[in-house]
Parts: C-alpha cells; structure tokens; sequence
C-alpha cells in the first residue's frame, strides 16, 4: 500500500506528512462527517479516535483521565508489554513528580518543572529517575525596536512609525546582553532541564550555528560599551543617559516563579551596569491571549524587552526563522496577530528568508538557517537567548524501555515499554 | 410560609437572569483570550481559523441570547431525552466548551459524582465532628476541652488547605504510604477490597476538607449553645429534675441549632466550588476544578455556565435556609 501526497507549490522540506504526533493519521469511516467547519462537534470521534497505535482509547473525562487499553490489531502481536495504561490529568508539576518519585504511584510522570533542590531530593529518594530531552525551546529575550511610549496615540505605539530611543542602538542592546549570567540564570530556574545558548535555532545540530560569545558574563565589558557609545551618567542618579533620553526599560513576562526569579536577576544586573529596569508580570492566559483589545499581550509590546519561551514543530526551522520578517510584525493593520514580536526589518533578512524558501539542498538550507540564525542574535541582539529548555520527565525504576524524545510526543515508543522485573 | 416563598421563587428569577449578564459582561470584558491555550508553533491563520470555529469572534449580545437559548432550552430538552429517550432536542448546537469542544453539561455529569463524593463527604464529616465538639464545649465551657476545641477550631480556620493537604500527603502518603497522592475516578466499587481503596483514596481529601469545615461550623455551635444555656427556661427544666443529658440534648440543642441549620444550609454551595486548591491537590476531578480550569484558559461558556449555576444553587439556598429558620423557630412569622 503507498500513500501519493500532492504539494500545491515546490515545498523543499516535504519531510512532515505522516511523521510524528502532529500529523497523524485518522480513519476516514470514523471522521467523514467531521471535517471542515464540522470538526469542533464531533466530540466522540475526537475524544476516542481509532488508530494504529499500541493502545486504544477507552474512556475519556475532560481534564482528568485517559483510560486506554492494548490495541488487538496492532502490528506486533507481543507488543506492547502492558494490557491497560490510564493518563491522569491535573494537578500540578511538583505532584506529578511526587508521585513517581516518592511514593510509586504512577510510572512516567511528565514536564516535571520543579526547582532544582526538589529534583535533587526526589532523586535520592531512589525510587525513580529524570530524564530530559532538548528540543528546540528557548527562553528569550525580545527587544522592542519601536517606541511603546504612552506619549503617542493608540495606533502609533510600538509600531514602525517611532523607532525606539535607545534600544535601535546596537551597542545598548550586545551591552544588556552581555551583563546577563546565562550560566547562573539556568542553575537558578532549570537545573538538569536547561543549557544556557546563544542562538534562538538551538537544534537539530544541523541547523545550530557555532555561537557561543555570548555565554560568559562582562559587566565591566558591558559597561565599557556603553560608555564609549555615548550614554554616560551625568547627573549623579546611577542611570546612564545620552541626549537627554534615559536607559530605562520596562521589562515584561508572564507570571510563572521562574521567570520572576530571572526577572529579578537581571534587573540587578541591569542597574549594576547603569541601565534602570522596572519589572512587569501579565498573567499568562492575558500575555498570549492576542486579544486586540488588550494592552497587555505580547504582540502588542508596549514594553521595552519581554521574555518568553518558544520553539517550532518538527526538525525544520525555516517557518519560524520567516517569523521576522519586516511584513510579519504585529499592527493595527493586521488586528496585533504578527509573530515578528520585535518588529525587526533588515531587507537583507527578508531576502535570505526568499532564498531559503527556494533552495532544495540539506547542507545549503542548514548554512542559511544559520545564517539568519546569526543576524538575529550575534549580529543584531534583537534577540536576546537565554536558556535552552529541555522537556524534564519523570519516571519509575520498574519502568524500563522509556527514550525519552522533544520531537516528538514523549509516549511515542510506549509500545517498546516494559515492566523491569 | 407558601405565599412567602413563592415571592421569593418569583423575585429570585429576574436577578438570577441580571446576575448571568453580569457575569457574562465581566468574564466577556476581562483581558485574556482562549488564543492563549493554542501553542504559538500554530501559524496566525490557523489560529484565527480556530477562534471563529469556536464562535468566540461574535459581538457579545449575539452569544449572550445563545447562551440564555442553550440554558435554558436546549440542554434541559437534552436532559429530558437522556432521561426519557425522546428526542426533543435533535441535533441543537449545545453549549460546548472551548477547552475541550465536549458539551459543557457532559463534564459537569461526569464530575458531580466525585464532588459529591468526596466533597459532599467531607462537608458530612465536618458537621458531624464540629456539633459534638460544639456542643461539649459550650457545656464545660472554659476547661482543658473547650480550650483544645479553640485550638482545633483556630487551627482549622487559619491553616489554608494548600499546607494541610501538603502536610497530609507528606506525612500519610511519602512517609507512611497509608493513603495514594491521587484519586482514582475510573475506581469502581464493586467488592469490599474496592471499596477499602476507594476509603483509602478519600482519606486525605476528606480530612482536609472536614478539617476546614469543622473549624468553622463548631464556633457557631459553641457561641449557639452558650447562648441558651445561660436562659431561664433551662434553669426550670434542672428544677423540674430532669437529667442533664436531656436538658442540654433535648431542650438547649434544639433551639441552639436553629442558626447553625441556617449556616450549613447557606455553605452547601460552597460544596461545588469551594474545594478548588483541595480538588487540583488530589486529582479529585470535581466542579471547582473544572471552574478554575476554564478560567484560566478563558473558557467562556464553561465559565458562564459554572457561575451561573453556583449563582442558582446559591439564591436556593438561601431560599432553603430561609424557610427553615421558619419552619424551626414558630416566633418566626414571614408575611
């Protein structure tokens, strides 16, 4: 049996159909009535799909619990090793770990986000162990390149029309970047989970430019920058300035311990170098809600640097890499929607964006990606990366055969997992 | 008494209408979008795609009246053909969650058991330990048991359930392994070993929950009862000769009990959402959970129905707790 798959247009990484939990395949029997604008009904057929997996949905309560049991009809008739397997929902990071780690009720506990020291304790404890795998996810920083003072009208705020007072100038932003202490900034908030980077395309190792400036801390290096750029403090109150405009930054996120935590670090190391940081924390459901009405989302921006974390689907990088270009950039015009958060435009980006679009061959897409990799951070500092965040899971010692993936869904080889006797 | 309620039950309908727009308005109003659920590697379009398969683009009129529509026509009409195999309803847009696109009704009928299960139970337990201790204490007031009462009650009032069900689970379930972290909702009692774990699994969710109950419930019956049993009637009813038990379980606690009927007449919709950080702590998939689930995630017609329905709990309760208080003490005359 073969499967002919059409493109519309010339499609140079046609490497995503049929591959992973993204693109699975559904039974068409079971989903004829459920396409298009029918989708959203068909709860039943969403809720327990048939598929070819190793196990097949048997119960499912909203939020709370998948019951599933071994699929008769899979391909591999001793596999898999275990007759039911249920999926509880809810609760929080530090309780799922709990209870793996701890007590040994469940056997795979997943995105166990907890501080460093509780890792540590549940690991001695014995009973289970930590794994962790690297996507593509970065912890950034995103500087505003547009003015979002409250001077100007609605409409005119962080966009185009008022290029940012300080923040346009190169030297201010490689000096912020260079003041942060990636290293401490992940042993604080991620432990095991995180590894400090440079660049915002971190994986495949295909696709990872050889950046690594960025990863020891200079503040007297930094200082220096500012100083020979021009932005000098003056009058005596500890904030440089240069004419007449104050290094002032209001520094946004979303309400989340660990990114308080970073927030706090580096405001100190901020104002160490002469730059006065103001603190900003939106509730996450408001910050990426993209509701045009609100001033408070990150597309919006009416704030100097926000952080945030983001990643793309699959192995290929150039649908987020075509994020900032100049026409992706959140307006009025297009209802505050743009994914070029920074409004970042260099024709010269958008042009490279062209060429990667249209070119076929592996190693010469892997150079371009690293390439427009580099222009947005080592070249630019428009993007400030952080933390490369893995996905941080927990299961039990009795559970044998888990290979923990970031690209893919984390029960992708559940079929090979056994009980350890 | 009739005429009295049924006012009541009349007047209750126009602000239970008034009370759902306003929640309408206030959860349409707030900044926050469900957007904020769908993972940014989903392109603009998709996403815009997404919000108008949802309905969440209409103006805020048009999915009020739809709302009203679905409440109060489309689902009972649904309920009446599950009951009743009928078919009432046909094939009427019901209202759907965003999180989870399943009717908003299906998920509460598969979380009412657990609330009233486990939450229900706790609120039983509550006011079974609160009235002895309530009660023992006003009688001996000021000794060594009336002043643990205090403490318990203190306690009990002051610790937020996010620490005692912690310390719960680290003392009864890391350190003991008595009792299992999470509640099991696909458990289903059938024999005495099913029935043993689902104790084992509501021990600590129970406890916490009774705990906080107790603390307050116990007060009112302790300041209740002292409150009669410094009365002439109770002096007459010792010079009479009856015994003490009679006196203060027969005389003094009915008349102490009519407050306290009231107060845990009027907590009984606290069972449905007031368990929330206990619920999301154990895994117990009940109502309050659901709510601030889809609060956070900006789910509107999952909100707006949740309120709405704690709102009418609410109004009954009261209603209810009024004309008990009426019922129980005859000087109560209501016009």
């Amino acid at each position: 049996m073969s499967v002919k798959i059409t493109f519309t247009a010339p499609k140079p990484n046609p490497f995503n159909a049929f591959v992973g939990s993204t693109s699975p395949i559904l039974q068409k029997a079971q989903f004829a009535a459920c396409t298009g604008a029918a989708a959203p009904t068909c709860t039943d057929q969403n809720s327990m799909p048939i598929g070819t997996g190793a196990f097949k949905v048997t119960g499912f309560t909203v939020n709370d619990t998948v019951s599933m049991e071994a699929n008769p009809n899979y391909r591999d008739p001793a596999k898999p090793a275990f007759a039911s397997a249920v999926i509880k929902g809810g609760g929080d990071a530090e309780g799922s770990a709990r209870a793996v780690m701890s007590t040994g009720e469940f056997d795979y506990a997943w995105n166990t986000q907890i501080p460093p020291d509780s890792q540590a304790a549940m690991a001695a404890e014995g009973k289970g162990v930590f794994v962790v795998a690297f996507g593509t996810l970065i912890e950034r920083l995103e500087m505003n390149m547009t003015d979002p003072s409250a001077e100007w009208p609605e409409g005119e705020r962080s966009t185009a029309k008022h290029p940012h007072p300080f923040l346009s100038d190169i030297n201010v932003r490689k000096a912020l970047s260079m003041a942060i202490d990636r290293q401490t900034l992940t042993e604080v908030g991620y432990g095991a989970g995180g590894a400090p980077s440079c660049n915002i395309v971190p994986a495949p190792a295909l696709y990872a430019s050889d950046n690594t400036g960025c990863l020891t801390q200079d503040i007297e290096g930094a200082k220096a920058l500012l100083e020979a750029a021009g932005w000098v403090d003056t009058n005596g109150d500890g904030i440089r300035e240069k004419d007449g405009k104050n290094l002032s930054i209001l520094y946004q996120s979303t309400v989340n311990p660990i990114r308080q935590d970073f927030q706090a670090l580096i405001k100190d190391w901020w104002t160490e170098i002469g730059v006065e940081t103001e603190l900003k924390a939106i509730d996450p459901s408001v910050f990426f809600g993209g509701d045009a009405g609100s001033p408070d989302t990150f597309q919006k921006f009416y704030a100097d640097v926000e952080m945030y974390a983001n990643n793309f689907d699959g192995t290929d990088p150039e649908a987020y890499l075509t994020q900032y270009k100049c026409d992706k950039a959140p307006s009025p015009e297009n209802q505050w929607q743009g994914e070029n958060m920074n409004r970042f435009c260099d024709p010269a980006y958008d042009a490279m964006v062209a060429e990667l679009s249209g070119t076929r061959d592996v190693a010469k897409r892997a150079e371009l990606a690293k390439k427009l990799n580099d222009m947005v951070t080592k070249d630019s500092f428009v993007v400030v990366p952080l933390v490369h965040r893995g996905t941080l899971s927990a299961h039990s010692n009795a559970l044998g055969g888990v290979k923990i993936n970031a690209w893919d869904s984390e029960l992708w080889n559940v079929a090979d997992w056994f009980r350890v006797k | 008494m009739l005429t009295f309620t049924l006012r009541r039950l009349l007047l209750a309908l126009p602000t239970l209408l008034f009370i759902s727009l306003i929640i309408f308005l206030l959860v349409d109003l707030a900044p926050g979008s469900p957007m904020s659920e769908i993972p940014l590697t989903v392109p603009p379009e998709v996403r815009k795609k997404m919000i108008e398969a949802l309905g969440a683009d209409q103006p805020v009129f048009v999915r009020y009246i739809l709302w009203l529509r679905q409440f109060f026509w489309v689902e009972p009409a649904n309920l009446i053909d599950g009951w009743f195999g009928l078919n009432l309803a046909g094939d009427e847009q019901r209202i759907l969650s965003w999180q989870s696109r399943s009717p908003v009704f299906t998920v509460i009928g598969q979380r009412i058991p657990q609330t009233l299960t486990v939450i229900g139970t706790a609120y039983l337990l509550g006011i079974a330990i609160a009235m002895p201790i309530g009660i023992y204490s006003a009688y001996r007031q000021y000794s060594v048991f009336d002043q643990l009462g205090t403490l318990v009650a203190m306690i009990g009032f002051s610790v937020p359930t996010f620490f005692s069900g912690t310390l719960f689970i680290i003392v009864f379930a890391v350190w003991l392994h008595w009792f299992p972290t999470k509640y099991d909702t696909t458990l289903m009692v059938t024999d005495w070993p099913s029935f043993v774990l689902q104790i084992k699994q509501m021990a600590m969710p129970v406890m916490v929950l009774a705990l906080a109950n107790a603390a307050a419930i116990s007060r009112y019956m302790r300041s209740s009862m002292l409150e009669n049993m410094g009365q002439d009637y109770v002096r007459t009813a010792r010079a009479k000769g009856m015994t003490e038990r009679v006196v203060v379980l027969k005389h003094v606690l009915r008349n102490s009990l009519i407050p306290v009927v009231t107060v845990i007449a009027l907590g009984i919709p606290s069972i449905f959402g007031g368990a929330i950080i206990t619920e999301n702590l154990f895994g117990v998939n009940g109502i309050g959970a659901a709510l601030i689930g889809a609060i956070h995630a900006n789910d509107l017609p999952m909100v707006q129905t949740l309120a709405f329905i704690f709102a009418v709990l609410i109004v009954v309760f009261n209603l209810i707790a009024d004309v008990l208080y009426g019922l129980l003490d005859p000087r109560i005359r209501y016009e």
